[in-house]
């Protein structure tokens, strides 16, 4: 079953120019941080949404949960449409929708101690009165991400916690709300190779037993790879292929994604690979080259594209690629 | 030749529960031209070690014992104003976390050039026509010479270190994680780079990363530390004999390998402060043996170049 669905979804942020500048020009700059992007998640899967910084993957995720207001297009989780209902109705629904957040060392309050993080939102939406009533649910969530023994932990604050065990509280505080839908901001990327490792372990066996879904994002396609059940790569606000994991890392078909597939570090010696390096950073979100985006970057450009901007299409079951080259090479 | 020979080096820093033994008798060398990478969970000394070979370390630590020996000078014995003739002339560091060591209020011209008016007599004008070359060399147009830090993004402002790192034409370039924080293709193009520069300007290279492939894409060899020791030293080509090593290896995502999540090395790195009797990685090892727990394993030769300190390699190998 689908868990949510966006379609054409868009982000735009507008750029704030000079009064004088508004006065001559009326029109308007935006941004445009996520550029029309559909796609469906279904229940107990875990989506990876992949690709360089800046390329909208954490815009996207906000706006699925609506913690940034698209410009248009639709959200549907579990067949209701999050962007139409009122801020009341909505409530009900940002409990089952939480979000785990990049970087420990910033996101956890640090005048809060560990209780009163995680109590935070058990207040906030009603289920406890007054702390003393959360004693046991903190308890066994604290003892759910594996920070035993819990009471040891209530009065410690973050400055005291080590990176992993910070990670770990912040994913207890999301998780206290029985949330079904997750989402993942690069929950591993500031931590240490082996306690990276145990946090995904653990966010994996809390998958498994709260039946949660997951969209993932990262920029280490080796971790995607890893636990992913569907990934979908990005550039520039667009998704430029998506699919199974397995089909994309061994078959990739857009030159993005064999760039990117190209230059994952690879632990073993000796065997060296043909890497593909892309020249320079992606071009800025304001002026989003015409044609394809990718084309100036692209190592196997062709006049097409330049001039009209590729649609995604299915390259074969489940997955699929907005790329010309593609298209042509079927056409003969 | 050896540009640095470091014996028997001990580091430790006082805290008010006592002496941290942050590195514990390190010894081994790094010769002209070669690349050495140095890998370990963090807190096991490594940025430590870098640090101490410029003699940067935070006031609460100190050399107690051994000698850094650079092109056979001791450092060590060394006072601060000579160090200062040394420091980023001919051993050079590019920290971790690059995106936060650039003075936002100085233009990236003015930060590249300040080594040179530092070491050398040269004019301004003639620094500032020097860092352009440097800028030019790691990728970056000149024309950013009198832009600010906050103009660059995270992989400029680390190509930006690494050019005012090498301005003066050091010998040594010690790299404090890299590439760490940054995004794949980013990372591809600094490694990239760090690989063009090391030969083409023969520079030795210590690269420190907790991460196992960016040592097996840039270098000749590598020393695994763990505790304040070195657990293992071979060439990048041999595969790696002690269990912690093993176990570092297995924890990394491998695409050509199976797809499975490695479980991570269980437990918590050793306690520094009253570190055990016996072998540092004992408590966490699944192969351990009777004697692990009361003697301490030595770093012993394998065969061509390959040292390991671990007591089940010298039993069988006997």
């Amino acid at each position: 079953m689908v868990k949510i669905e966006i379609k054409n979804l868009k982000v735009w942020f507008p750029v704030r120019t000079s009064f004088l500048k508004s006065l001559y020009s009326k029109k308007h700059q935006y941004s445009h941080a996520v550029d029309g992007v559909s796609f469906k998640i279904k229940e107990e899967e875990i989506f990876c949404l992949a690709g360089e910084s800046g390329c909208g993957k954490t815009t996207l995720a906000k706006a699925m949960i609506r913690l940034i207001k698209p410009t248009s297009g639709t959200v549907r989780y579990s067949g209701v449409d999050l962007l139409s209902i009122g801020k009341n109705e909505f409530r009900s629904y940002r409990r089952k929708l939480q979000i785990i957040y990049q970087d420990p060392y910033s996101s956890l309050n640090p005048k809060k101690n560990v209780f009163n993080t995680i109590a935070e939102p058990l207040k906030v939406h009603n289920f406890i009165k007054n702390f003393s009533e959360g004693k046991d649910i903190i308890t066994q969530i604290l003892e759910e991400v594996e920070l035993t023994p819990a009471e040891s932990f209530f009065g410690k604050y973050p400055h005291e916690l080590s990176g992993g065990q910070r990670q770990r509280v912040s994913i207890a505080s999301s998780l206290v709300l029985n949330p079904d839908f997750i989402v993942a901001d690069e929950p591993v990327s500031m931590l240490d190779s082996s306690v990276r490792t145990e946090v995904l372990y653990m966010m994996l066996r809390l998958k498994k037993k709260r039946k949660l879904t997951y969209l993932f994002i990262t920029h280490d396609l080796s971790l995607a790879w890893l636990i992913s059940d569907r990934i979908a790569i990005m550039y520039l606000g667009k998704i430029v292929e998506m699919g199974p994991t397995d089909e994309v890392v061994s078959n990739p078909q857009h030159p993005y994604t064999k760039a990117l597939i190209s230059v994952i570090p690879r632990p073993t010696s000796g065997v060296k690979h043909k890497k593909i390096i892309l020249k320079g950073n992606p071009p800025d979100s304001m002026n989003i080259p015409a044609g394809c985006r990718f084309h100036p970057r692209c190592f196997e450009a062709k006049d097409i594209c330049k001039r009209a901007e590729p649609s995604i299409v299915k390259f074969n079951k489940n997955h699929y690629v907005a790329c010309h080259l593609l298209s042509q090479k079927r056409k003969p | 030749m050896n540009i640095i020979n470091i014996r028997d080096l001990k580091v430790f820093y006082r805290t008010h529960k006592g002496k941290l033994r942050a590195i514990d008798g390190v010894k081994f060398s790094l010769n002209k031209g070669e690349s050495v990478g140095m890998v370990g969970e963090s807190g096991c000394g490594k940025t430590t070690l870098a640090l101490s070979i410029l003699k940067l370390l935070p006031p609460r630590g100190y050399i107690e014992d051994g000698n850094i020996f650079y092109k056979g000078e001791d450092l060590v014995q060394k006072s601060e104003r000579e160090m200062r003739k040394i420091r980023g002339n001919e051993i050079s560091i590019v920290f971790q976390g690059a995106m936060n060591s650039l003075n936002p209020v100085k233009t990236i011209g003015e930060q590249i050039s300040e080594g040179l008016l530092l070491h050398t007599n040269m004019s301004k004008v003639e620094a500032f026509d020097k860092a352009k070359e440097s800028l030019i060399s790691v990728g970056i147009s000149p024309d950013k010479l009198i832009e600010y830090p906050h103009e660059f993004s995270g992989g400029m402002k680390q190509r930006v270190m690494i050019a005012s790192a090498l301005v003066c034409d050091p010998q040594l370039l010690i790299a404090d994680e890299p590439v760490t924080a940054l995004d794949v293709m980013v990372q591809a193009q600094i490694l990239e780079l760090l690989n063009r520069l090391k030969q083409e300007k023969k520079l030795s290279l210590l690269l420190i990363t907790h991460d196992l492939s960016v040592v097996a894409e840039t270098c000749d060899k590598i020393v695994v530390v763990y505790g304040g020791k070195i657990l293992e030293y071979a060439n990048i080509e041999d595969s790696l004999l002690h269990p912690y090593s093993k176990e570092l290896f297995r924890s990394f995502p491998n695409i050509n390998g199976p797809r499975i999540l490695s479980k991570g090395i269980l437990g918590t790195p050793p306690n520094l402060i009253n570190p055990s009797r016996g072998c540092r990685f004992e408590p966490r090892c699944n192969q351990s043996l009777k004697i692990c727990v009361k003697e301490e394993p030595r770093l012993i030769e394998v065969c061509d170049q390959h040292f390991v300190a671990c007591h089940r390699l010298k039993t069988s190998g006997a």
